[in-house]
C-alpha cells in the first residue's frame, strides 16, 4: 500500500527490496531479513504512539493492534519503539547517560533520519527539483512564443512599411508638391513611411536622401569610391554626416553593390531644408528618381531580422544569425535546444 | 531664428573639426590667462606623449598649433605602432576619459575658458577620422557634446535631429532583436501582467511610451491562450504632436495583429497635460499602468510628465504600476550628485551599454552598431546631460525620486519571472546577467546594472 506512491523510488534506493504482497511490509532480501521502516509505515507507527498518549505510554502489544499492519512482529515494535523513545528525548537522556545513549542517539538518530527524514526529505527535494523543471520549462516555452509574436508583430510592420514605400516610390515622380517640405497634412503618410529592416537598401538609399539638421548643405555625392570606401571618417568628423554614411562594405549587403550604384547620384529633391528646425520638416524620403526595379529587388531579400530567424544553439545568441543574414533565402526556425 | 541659425551652424562647424581654430572663433592664447594657459600647455604635453605612443596618428591639417606640435610624434608613432597599439590605445582612452572628467569639473565650475578649451582639444582628438573605429570615441564625442551644450547654459536650445522614422523603427529593430534590454523590459513586465490579472476578463493598459506597441502582441498572445475569454486595451499616452502620429499609427498595427489571432482588442489614445485628463477614463476595471522610460530608442521625457502620469494613474487605482527605468536614474541611491559625479555615472553607463551592444553585436554587424549610435545613442546621451538638473531645487527634486510613488509600494517579482529573465539573458551573447534584489529586477552587464524593472502596487488595497 504504502508502495505505489513512490515506487521509483524505492527501486532506486533498494535493489535488495522486495515487496511482501500480502501484508503489504518491505523486507530486505539480505541473509538476515530485517523489516525496513519505511516513511510511510513510520508515520504510521507515529501516529499510533500519538493516539496511545505518546512513546512513554504505549506497548508494542497496543501499537501493533493500533497499526493494524499484517507481518509486523512484536519484536519489530520493541526495537523501534526503544529507538523512538530515546530519539524523542535526546537531551533528557544525555545529560543522565551521557556517552550510554550518544550511541543511542546516534542510532536512533541514523534510524530515524536515515530510514524517515532523509527519505522524506529527498522525496520532497525531489518534488522540488522535478516542480521547478517543469516550471522553468514552462518559462522557457512561453518566452519562445512571446519572442515569435513580437517577430511577428515586427514583421508585419516592416512588411506594411515597405508597401507603402513601394507605392510612395510608385507615385513619387508626379508628387513633387505633396511632399512635405512644409505641410503637415502629407506627414501622416509619411510617417507610415519604414523602410524595411533590409540594412544596406535604407542605408544607401539614404545617402542620397537628404540630411535632417545638415546645414552644410554639401551632401556627399555617393560616387563609388564614397560608397565603397568604408570612410567612416566622414561620420563624424569633418562634415556633418549623411546619418547613414554606412559602409558600403555593410554585412548585411545582400543585394549587390552593383545595383545600388545603379542608383546614381540623386540629389534630394526635397531641397535644402528652409529651416531645419522644424519638426515636420525632418521627414524625407528617399528621392524618387530612382530607378524602381533596382529597389524592388532589393525587396525582395527579406526582411531576416524577425523572431523568426533566431535560432538559439545551446541557449546562445550566436553570430550564425548574423551570417543567416547573409542567406536572405533561409529563414530558419525558432527553436529551443535543451 | 536666423541667429540661432548661425549660432548652431557655429557649433556644427566648431564640432567637425573642420577648422577649429576659425575666424569665429578666439584663438586660445587670446582669451586664456597665464594660469590657464599654463594647464592648457600641460593638457598639450601629455596629449602629445600620448600621441606619440598611440597609433592614431594625428592627420595634420593646417592652422592649428597643437596639431603642428604633434607632427613629430607622427613619425615615432608610426614606427612603434605595432608595439604600442594595445597601450597605446589604453593610454588615449584614459586621456579621453580624464579631458572628460576635466571638462566636466570645468563645466561645474563654469569656468569657461577651461572648459571650452578642453572641449576643443576633445573636438580635435576625436574628430580626427581613424578614430572612428574606436565605439568608445564616438561615444566620448558624443558626451564632448553634451559638455558643450552644458557649457553655454542651453540645453533646450539643442534640438533633437528626428530620424527619419523608417531608420528609427529599422535601428529599434536591430536594437530589439540583438540585445535583450528591451525584451527583458517587456517581457518581465507582461509577465507581472499575467499574474496580476489571473481570472479578469477584462484588462486595461496605460502605456506611458508606447512608442511601435511592440510590448503587446507578446500579452496579446498570452491571454488568447487562457481558458476564459480576455479582452485587452491599451490606451496610449500621447504628450506631442510627434508621439501623436507615431501612436495611431501603432495602435492600428496592433488591432491588425489582434485581429490576425482572433483576440478582443481595442485601442485609444489620451494626451495628457495635466494629471486632470485622466478623470475621463472610467475606472472600475483591472487598471495596469504601464511605464517605460530612458531606454534607448525612448525619447526624452521630462520629470514633471512622468510625475503627472503617476499621480494621474494613482486616482485610478490601478493594479499595478510597472516602472521600468535605467539605473543610471536611480537618484536614490545618491540624492546629492554633483554634476561631475553624474556626468561619470553616465559615461560608465553609457559605456556598458555601448560594449555590451559591441559584444551582443558580432563583428559583422557594426554597421547595425554605428547605426544604433546615431540614431539612439547619441542623443540619449545628450538628452541625459540636458537633464541633469542645473538650480538646487531641481536637485532636491531629483534627490526625492518619484515622489509621487508613496502611494505606492513595490512587490516582489515571481518566480517565474525571474527565471524568465535569466533565461532571456542567458540566450545573448556577452555578459549579460539578471541581479535580483529585493524588489527590482536587474538587467546587468558585466559588472554594471543597467534596466531595472519593479512593480508596484498601491497601498491601499493590499493584496
Amino acid at each position: 500500500m504504502f508502495q505505489h506512491k513512490k515506487p521509483s523510488i524505492m527501486n532506486s534506493h533498494d535493489r535488495h527490496m522486495c515487496v511482501q504482497g500480502d501484508s503489504g511490509l518491505v523486507l530486505t532480501t539480505d541473509p538476515k531479513p530485517r523489516l525496513r521502516w519505511t516513511v510511510e509505515l513510520h508515520e504510521r507507527f507515529v501516529d499510533a504512539v500519538a493516539q496511545l498518549g505518546g512513546p512513554d505510554k504505549a506497548t508494542p502489544k497496543t501499537i501493533m493492534r493500533v497499526m493494524g499492519v499484517k507481518g509486523l512482529t512484536l519484536y519489530h515494535l520493541k526495537s523501534h519503539l526503544q529507538k523512538f523513545r530515546l530519539g524523542k528525548q535526546p537531551h533528557k537522556d544525555f545529560n543522565d547517560h551521557s556517552i550510554k545513549d550518544a550511541s543511542a542517539l546516534d542510532l536512533q538518530r541514523n534510524t530515524a533520519s536515515s530510514s524517515a527524514v532523509i527519505s522524506r526529505s529527498m522525496n520532497e527535494m525531489q518534488m522540488e527539483v522535478h516542480r521547478r523543471l517543469q516550471e522553468q520549462l514552462e518559462v522557457q516555452r512561453h518566452l519562445q512564443l512571446r519572442i515569435e509574436a513580437q517577430g511577428k508583430y515586427m514583421q508585419s510592420i516592416l512588411e506594411k512599411a515597405c508597401q507603402t514605400l513601394a507605392g510612395e516610390i510608385i507615385n513619387a515622380p508626379g508628387s513633387h508638391k505633396g511632399m512635405p517640405n512644409h505641410g503637415t497634412p502629407d506627414v501622416g503618410t509619411m510617417k507610415e513611411f519604414c523602410l524595411p529592416v533590409n540594412f544596406p537598401p535604407f542605408q544607401d538609399l539614404n545617402i542620397y536622401g537628404g540630411e535632417q539638421l545638415d546645414l552644410q548643405h554639401n551632401m556627399e555625392r555617393p560616387s563609388l569610391d564614397g560608397f565603397m570606401a568604408n570612410d567612416d571618417g566622414l561620420c563624424l568628423g569633418k562634415k556633418r554626416p549623411s546619418p547613414y554614411c554606412g559602409s558600403g562594405k555593410s554585412p548585411l549587403i545582400w543585394s549587390d553593390d552593383q545595383r545600388l550604384q545603379d542608383l546614381g547620384p540623386a540629389p534630394t529633391f526635397l531641397g535644402p531644408q528652409d529651416d531645419p528646425f522644424k519638426v515636420g520638416d525632418q521627414i524625407q524620403i528617399a528621392p524618387p528618381s530612382t530607378d524602381l526595379n533596382s529597389i524592388s529587388n532589393m525587396y525582395e531579400t527579406k526582411p531576416v531580422l524577425s523572431g523568426d530567424t533566431i535560432s538559439i544553439d545551446q541557449k546562445k545568441f550566436e553570430a550564425p544569425t548574423i551570417a543567416k543574414l547573409e542567406r536572405p533565402s533561409s529563414r530558419t526556425q525558432f527553436r529551443l535546444k535543451g | 531664428m536666423a541667429k540661432l541659425q548661425d549660432y548652431i551652424l557655429e557649433t556644427e562647424c566648431f564640432f567637425h573639426g573642420e577648422d577649429p581654430i576659425s575666424a569665429k572663433t578666439i584663438p586660445d592664447d587670446e582669451i586664456l590667462d597665464n594660469e590657464n594657459q599654463e594647464r592648457l600647455l600641460q593638457i598639450e604635453t601629455e596629449l602629445m606623449d600620448f600621441a606619440s605612443i598611440s597609433q592614431h596618428s594625428v592627420s595634420g591639417s593646417p592652422g592649428s598649433s597643437l596639431e603642428k606640435e604633434l607632427s613629430p610624434g607622427m613619425v615615432k608613432a608610426t614606427e612603434e605602432k605595432v608595439l604600442n597599439e594595445a597601450q597605446g590605445e589604453l593610454i588615449e582612452e584614459t586621456s579621453i576619459t580624464d579631458l572628460l572628467m576635466m571638462g566636466a569639473e570645468a563645466v561645474e565650475a563654469r569656468n569657461h575658458v577651461l572648459s571650452s578649451a578642453i572641449i576643443a582639444k576633445l573636438n580635435n582628438l576625436l574628430s580626427e577620422g581613424e578614430n572612428c573605429d574606436n565605439p568608445f570615441h564616438r561615444l566620448a564625442l558624443f558626451f564632448t557634446q553634451g559638455l558643450f551644450y552644458k557649457s553655454i547654459d542651453a540645453p533646450d536650445k539643442f534640438q533633437e535631429p528626428v530620424a527619419k522614422q523608417e531608420d528609427i523603427l529599422a535601428t529599434f529593430q536591430v536594437l530589439q532583436e540583438l540585445s535583450p534590454y528591451v525584451k527583458f523590459a517587456h517581457f518581465t513586465a507582461n509577465q507581472a501582467i499575467l499574474e496580476a490579472t489571473e481570472g479578469d476578463a477584462e484588462i486595461h493598459v496605460i502605456d506611458f511610451n508606447i512608442m511601435d506597441g511592440i510590448q503587446w502582441p507578446p500579452l496579446m498572445v498570452d491571454l488568447a491562450s487562457r481558458k476564459n475569454v480576455v479582452s485587452l486595451r491599451v490606451t496610449a499616452i500621447i504628450t506631442d504632436w510627434e508621439t501623436s502620429v507615431n501612436v495611431q499609427q501603432a495602435g492600428r498595427r496592433l488591432k491588425e495583429f489582434a485581429e490576425s489571432i482572433h483576440f478582443q482588442f481595442t485601442f485609444d489614445q489620451m494626451p495628457m497635460m495635466t494629471d486632470k485628463n485622466f478623470q475621463s477614463l472610467e475606472a472600475g476595471h483591472t487598471l495596469i499602468a504601464n511605464c517605460m522610460m530612458h531606454q534607448l530608442h525612448i525619447p526624452k521625457r521630462s520629470r514633471l510628465l512622468v510625475k503627472t502620469f503617476i499621480d494621474g494613474v494613482t486616482k485610478l487605482s490601478p493594479k499595478i504600476l510597472i516602472l521600468v527605468e535605467e539605473e543610471l536614474f536611480n537618484f536614490t541611491r545618491t540624492p546629492s550628485m554633483s554634476f561631475v559625479e553624474f556626468f561619470c555615472e553616465a559615461v560608465h553607463h553609457y559605456t556598458a551599454l555601448s560594449d555590451s551592444l559591441v559584444s551582443s553585436f558580432c563583428k559583422n554587424s557594426e554597421a547595425g552598431l554605428r547605426q544604433i549610435e546615431k540614431v539612439f545613442l547619441g542623443i540619449r546621451i545628450l538628452d541625459t546631460l540636458s537633464q541633469f538638473p542645473s538650480s538646487d531645487e531641481e536637485k532636491m527634486q531629483w534627490g526625492k525620486g518619484y515622489d509621487c510613488l508613496r502611494e505606492f509600494k513595490p512587490i516582489t517579482m515571481s518566480f517565474c519571472n525571474i527565471s524568465q529573465a535569466k533565461f532571456l539573458a542567458s540566450l545573448f551573447r556577452g555578459g549579460y546577467w539578471v541581479q535580483n534584489e529585493k524588489w527590482k529586477l536587474t538587467l546587468c552587464w558585466k559588472s554594471r546594472p543597467l534596466t531595472t524593472v519593479s512593480i508596484w502596487v498601491p497601498i491601499s488595497t493590499s493584496r
